[in-house]
């Protein structure tokens, strides 16, 4: 009974990957009320207008209560930017509702977890700080399924240097590049920081042109760790020029996926996976919110989610993700290199 | 008796300057609690067991899955004394059911752990104990923090004397720490930072009077105080300086700095200091925090053991239990 639900509160809404989130939200879930979350009325309450049964909240990250009346109800938070309080979390934690944020690199992760500590039976925390929130994390998963043994998961992705996002993921990237001394990878099994020269890599891009790249580590060295028995993970970053525009069409977002290792059949295989989503990535963001909220609220007819700690793929199929990857927007293309 | 004691804890890393200090501490604390050593060094884990009795040695190898332990090895809990990338100690301890004290991790490299947790997040409890001084100056700070209807600020500064050093593992630790995290974690006025700036060092008055430089630590005290001040400024510092010493001894201790700002249950604005010595130096009192952690996780203090989830010492040991077996000179200064 989805019209009798509170609104989901989505702080940053309005931003470059949260409009992204409502619109695909509203599309999937046509009467789940939304409340778009921020500080800038005029841009939220036109979002608000286009896509109906939303609307606008002030929100005051500084303050404990966000700024929000007392009777203000909601079923779920979810926060497109750093909130270097925790206020948000905090707020979910104490009105015990499901909350999904983003903006963290692997380092930073202890803020969230010892929230989470400190009140772990309150609400459902859900750690998207994953690429684009899942984009490469889910495919990956869902290519491993394919192997019994894996030597290593590479995953190459590219953002367009004119894809670079609004303001808030400006702020992530300069915190993260800040203060990041090192990178985390699996290397033989063992989970080592590199920095320097280790850290630099060649990436050829979906139509064979070569870019400079770095290890960078969002969550999916985390989960792609804890899901499968691969010996090497690895993630690298190219921040250039995408195959799109190299064509002179629009800048597109590449992910590609690298797999070495045994097929269930016991053959040894090289499977790579591609998928360009001619948008960049503010959708494919958008959208791992977007299913984070769905699932979290049960909309897809799937049992509520218990308090605790989650990752996407503890709590979503990855097959049902790509498929919704593809339903908006993202072409994959996947070659199979017998070893 | 308690089922605990059929079993042996499992320390990895047992005969090392931590690791066996918290050996012998459990053994004084629990005659009858079997221990298994483990280590690189058979010879030197040998000792220890030896010495310590109802101990048994192991070889562990932290490469295989299995931790090369033959089958029928059944353990009460793992403790870490060691730090493990590979994490297979962690699967080693779901699979089995079993309690698993994590002592190394820094909170920047705390994501391996706590997603393997996730993961299985109903097969074991895993104690998150990379804190200074094996929680001891965070446990000691949240008591005293009782004192204040809110709290504004907690500074801890801890003086290590140059007599009392750290063993290689915990010197390579805090050099992996430094060189590869980010700098060290601060609340300032509720907003998390990393780094304190300009501000990263400061003085602290020792127990004597004696001021030292101090530092600023990235350990998990930080993330732990921040439970009960989530919108004060929270730091821990560390000093190196020459620690107060027992009339007729040349033995170094330990000192812990405890202020803290607020206002008290009557209304006024105060800054409090607390002062802990342990006579027998760091390693000794983080042994003993570290104790308290392990006998919860069993049982063995009164209480259930703590059921499977994610815990730091703060979720599991109440700061009074701890500040009264805790056999350290204290006082409140001015």
């Amino acid at each position: 009974m989805a019209h009798e639900v509170s609104p989901v509160l989505l702080i940053g809404g309005a931003g470059t990957v949260g409009s992204h989130a409502v619109r695909i939200l509203r599309q999937l879930h046509p009467h789940l009320p939304l409340a778009i979350g921020g500080r800038n009325q005029t841009r939220a309450d036109a979002l608000a207008a286009e896509v109906g049964k939303a609307g606008f909240v002030s929100i005051d990250l500084t303050r404990a209560d966000l700024g929000l009346p007392k009777a203000a109800r909601y079923s779920a938070v979810a926060i497109f930017l750093k909130d270097d309080r925790l206020n948000a979390m905090r707020y979910a934690q104490q009105h015990g509702l499901p909350f999904i944020c983003l903006s963290s690199s692997t380092f930073e992760i202890a803020l969230e977890v010892a929230q989470f500590i400190h009140a772990p039976r309150s609400a459902p925390i859900y750690l998207a700080s994953h690429w684009l929130a899942g984009a490469s994390l889910m495919p990956a998963l869902l290519l491993a399924q394919d192997y019994q043994h894996i030597d290593a998961i590479h995953l190459a992705v590219l953002v367009d240097e004119l894809d670079l996002g609004g303001p808030a993921a400006h702020i992530d990237y300069e915190r993260i590049i800040g203060n990041a001394a090192s990178t985390l990878v699996l290397k033989d099994g063992e989970f080592t920081w590199i920095s320097g020269d280790q850290a630099k890599a060649t990436v050829v891009g979906v139509d064979g042109v070569a870019q400079e790249a770095n290890a960078y580590a969002p969550f999916d060295i985390l989960s792609l760790g804890a899901a499968t028995n691969a010996r090497n993970i690895r993630l690298d970053l190219v921040v250039g020029e995408s195959a799109s525009r190299r064509r002179g069409e629009p800048f597109s977002t590449e992910i590609q996926i690298r797999i070495d290792g045994e097929l269930e059949s016991g053959r040894r295989a090289r499977k790579v996976l591609q998928l360009v989503h001619p948008v960049g990535q503010a959708p494919l963001t958008g959208l791992g919110v977007a299913l984070a909220v769905e699932r979290l609220l049960g909309l897809g007819g799937q049992d509520l989610v218990e308090p605790g700690l989650y990752m996407p793929e503890l709590l979503i199929d990855p097959a049902y993700y790509v498929r919704r990857m593809e339903e908006f927007g993202a072409a994959f293309t996947q070659h199979k290199i017998a070893g | 008796m308690n089922a605990a004691l059929d079993r042996p804890v499992l320390l990895l890393g047992g005969y090392g300057s931590l690791g066996s200090r918290i050996a012998r501490t459990l053994r004084q604390l629990h005659p009858q609690l079997p221990l298994a050593i483990a280590g690189r060094s058979r010879e030197k884990a040998q000792a220890l067991a030896s010495a310590l009795g109802n101990a048994e040695v192991l070889a562990v190898d932290l490469k295989r899955a299995d931790l090369g332990l033959a089958g029928g090895d059944r353990f009460s809990a793992v403790v870490m004394a060691v730090r493990d990338r590979s994490l297979n100690s962690l699967r080693y301890a779901q699979a089995a059911g079993i309690p698993y004290l994590a002592l190394s991790d820094a909170p920047f490299e705390l994501g391996p752990v706590v997603a393997l947790h996730a993961h299985h997040a109903r097969r074991n409890a895993v104690v998150l104990l990379g804190h200074a001084i094996g929680g001891v100056p965070t446990l000691a700070a949240m008591y005293y923090a009782r004192d204040f209807a809110t709290v504004d600020a907690i500074d801890v500064g801890l003086i290590f004397d140059p007599d009392d050093p750290f063993g290689p593992m915990s010197a390579i630790d805090m050099e992996h720490i430094a060189k590869d995290g980010p700098p060290p974690l601060v609340l300032q006025r509720g907003l998390w930072r990393w780094g304190a700036g300009e501000k990263s060092g400061r003085i602290i008055s020792g127990v004597d009077g004696s001021r030292h430089r101090a530092e600023a630590v990235g350990l998990l005290d930080v993330l732990s105080l921040a439970s009960i001040a989530p919108h004060g400024s929270l730091r821990v510092d560390v000093a190196q300086g020459r620690t107060r010493r027992k009339e007729h001894s040349q033995l170094p201790s330990h000192e812990i700095v405890i202020e803290i700002s607020g206002r008290t249950w009557d209304g006024k604005d105060e800054r409090r200091r607390h002062e802990l010595i342990d006579y027998e130096g760091h390693a000794a009192l983080s042994a003993k925090g570290i104790s308290v952690v392990i006998e919860r996780v069993l049982g063995l203090n009164g209480g259930a053991a703590p059921k499977p989830g994610l815990y730091f010492p703060e979720s599991l040991i109440e700061p009074t239990q701890l500040m009264a077996r805790l056999e350290v000179w204290k006082r409140v200064a001015s």
